[in-house]
């Protein structure tokens, strides 16, 4: 209890509030824009926060993102481009709302709903992960081998473009985290005589170039612009959620759990749990025909999704270490920059910052609500800011914040190659998250790999020995075999169809 | 800028066999068969078989596709000017920030950007002052981060 009264210190000082509020309103904005998705508000806080202490660091992102995530709806709502992945999912239905007159209606509901699945998404954050770092503890390298594998395994298969190309992203990531010298046999591997590279390649340029400098290159090699808002302003938000909420309750709960689960998955995110949970609001519906022509009824499930998965995506990254989507993987070494090895350890050492970052996460949630109405009004405002103007000024702000991390240009040359190397992968339909994956746990890969087959002599039998590993070993290999052996009965099918 | 899966599939043959056989010459642990070389030369080997599989999934569908497909704003030279200038002008403040400072540096860096993407010059002027002054004030004044200062006109 003395803890949670440290926590609650920590947030209430003034200086941590006023960050809250900027980050709720970067991430807002950010948010609102399409083509900034919130990754790239994270990507774009980190160099700011860089300099921040750990508290108000964590609580800068938390809550950009939790807002990114459900402003994200305002221009699919509106023109009918999603600001961010997790909003395309219901991107038609909200626009089929706009255009029959209804954009507050659309809009209401994905706040209320957002603010939902949000809070539940802490609560079982706040419920499941001490209890997970319990489990943890009695972890070893082996056990952590196979946690590693079986994320990057999920995040290969679950992510939306064909395995094969994810698992190319992958490979190029885990490339790019084997450069310098930080190997557990300290021997400097693919430097080429340079001092920069000996100490590797620095996680926040990378992430900077992947993910905010390539959206820059496309948007400055995009031949068609961005259509205008609708006119008249939006009116009577809330009125009708009361109604909505106690018709929706289901949906609500579905929505959030579900997404909850998918965003404790690693490697899958805000979007695939919107994207799942309207498929699954519309299979469960009593009015499947309505979906698509302007009903709250999937909006209500998706959005609470989203807003639940951004929540569920901590509790691994807290517990293991292991990001549960991109922005924690941002976050995990945002962490590890501050000296706060993230981990079951975590909780032992650091438990009032992590009941802290609980507070800001139902604050966050909390906060969306009012927050999100200002946005609501303001959004006409937002989106006439032109690409043209917004795009440059983003870049240079990833100049700049790619620098202040290295001290040196070095940092910028990074950005840039791995902006270039980004845009170049999207054009080819392979993903950039597998590699940021890749990046962030290439290390702990390696290392608990090394590690193991030290303890263990060089037998690989060993990797199977003990419970827990054996069990984890088993479901990674399951995960690995499982498409394989779902393509040959697919293909087997095909051909007894055609035969 | 499209590859075509045989083109990606090679690509990825060649970069696969050079990370392996480069990741060959690290030594091992002392006593032991592995060491510094076996990550990389795990990551060198998946993409050599991933390059595999890409050309055998070519070569078993038969398909004869152009090795690279300019789709969209391929096949648009504004929009290759644009990319080229974008690239050039990062590249041109990485190079000359060290001598023209970040106020100068970044200002012309910034102001070619706005150019680039079609801002109109009064705006992309004010825009400019007004971005440069307020990162310099956020990141150098409040952030402490050493932005080049610039040797051309303080005389070091």
């Amino acid at each position: 209890m003395g803890d949670l009264g440290a926590a609650f210190a920590l947030i209430l000082d003034p200086y941590v509030l006023m960050v809250i509020a900027g980050s709720a309103a970067f991430g807002l904005f950010v948010g609102a824009i399409p083509g900034l998705t919130a990754t790239m508000a994270t990507a774009l806080l980190v160099p700011v926060t860089f300099f921040m202490d750990p508290v108000p660091a964590i609580a800068a992102i938390v809550t950009a993102t939790a807002m990114a995530i459900f402003s994200g709806d305002i221009p699919g709502c509106l023109l009918r481009i999603p600001g961010t992945p997790a909003s395309a999912a219901y991107v038609d239905e909200a626009y089929a709302m706009t255009r029959q007159g209804h954009a507050e209606r659309a809009l209401g509901t994905s706040l209320v709903f957002s603010a939902i699945g949000g809070v539940f998404g802490t609560t079982v954050l706040v419920l499941a992960a001490p209890m997970l770092a319990e489990v943890a503890l009695s972890f070893s390298s082996f056990e952590y081998f196979w946690l590693v594998c079986l994320g990057l395994s999920c995040a290969v298969f679950i992510s939306p473009a064909s395995p094969l190309k994810g698992f190319v992203a992958l490979a190029l990531g885990l490339f790019v985290a084997s450069i310098g010298l930080n190997n557990p046999a300290g021997q400097p591997r693919f430097t080429f005589g340079n001092v920069d590279l000996m100490s590797g390649v620095p996680f926040i340029p990378a992430m900077i170039g992947l993910f905010a400098v390539s959206e820059v290159l496309r948007a400055a090699v995009a031949t068609t612009p961005t259509p205008p808002p609708p006119d008249g302003a939006i009116t009577g938000i809330f009125t009708e959620q009361a109604g909505f909420v106690r018709k929706y309750w289901r949906q609500a709960l579905r929505g959030s759990a579900v997404g909850t689960v998918i965003g404790a998955l690693p490697g899958a995110g805000a979007d695939i749990a919107a994207w799942i949970a309207y498929a699954i609001s519309k299979k469960f519906s009593r009015t499947p025909e309505k979906f698509g022509t302007g009903h709250v009824e999937g909006i209500a499930e998706a959005g609470a999704a989203n807003n639940g998965a951004v929540s569920g995506a901590w509790i691994p990254a807290l517990v293991f270490g292991i990001p549960g989507d991109s922005i924690t993987a941002i976050v995990i070494g945002v962490l590890y920059v501050k000296g706060m090895n993230p981990g079951p350890t975590i909780f032992i050492h650091n438990p009032q910052l992590i009941q802290a970052v609980f507070i800001v996460f139902f604050l966050a949630n909390f906060l969306m609500v009012p927050f999100g109405y200002v946005a609501i009004k303001l959004a006409k405002q937002a989106l006439r800011v032109p690409t043209r103007v917004l795009m440059p000024v983003i870049l240079l702000f990833c100049m700049v914040g790619a620098f202040a991390i290295t001290n040196s240009v070095y940092g910028i040359v990074i950005a840039l190659i791995l902006g270039v190397a980004g845009f170049l992968m999207e054009e080819n339909g392979i993903p950039v998250a597998p590699a940021i994956l890749g990046l962030v746990l290439g290390p702990m890969l390696e290392q608990n790999f090394i590690t193991s087959l030290i303890k263990a002599d060089g037998q690989l039998i060993a990797f199977f020995e003990r419970p827990i590993s054996l069990g984890l070993g088993i479901v990674t290999v399951i995960v690995w075999i499982l498409p394989l052996v779902l393509l040959l009965v697919r293909r087997g099918r095909g051909r007894e169809a055609a035969g | 800028m499209r590859l075509s899966d045989l083109t990606l599939g090679l690509l990825l043959l060649v970069a696969g066999a050079a990370l392996s056989l480069a990741a060959r010459a690290y030594p091992d642990l002392p006593n032991q068969s592995y060491g510094a070389s076996t990550f990389p030369f795990a990551v060198g080997l998946a993409l050599f078989l991933l390059g595999a599989i890409f050309c055998a999934g070519v070569i078993a569908r038969r398909e004869r596709v152009p090795p690279i497909v300019f789709v969209a704003w391929g096949r648009n030279r504004a929009s290759w000017v644009r990319l080229v200038l974008v690239l050039g002008l990062v590249t041109f403040y990485v190079m000359l920030s060290p001598l023209l400072g970040f106020r100068i540096g970044a200002g012309l860096m910034l102001l070619g950007l706005l150019l680039t993407f079609g801002t109109p010059v009064w705006t992309a002027l004010i825009v400019t002052v007004i971005a440069v002054v307020g990162i310099e004030q956020v990141f150098g004044g409040i952030l402490r981060v050493p932005l080049p200062l610039g040797t051309l006109f303080q005389g070091t």
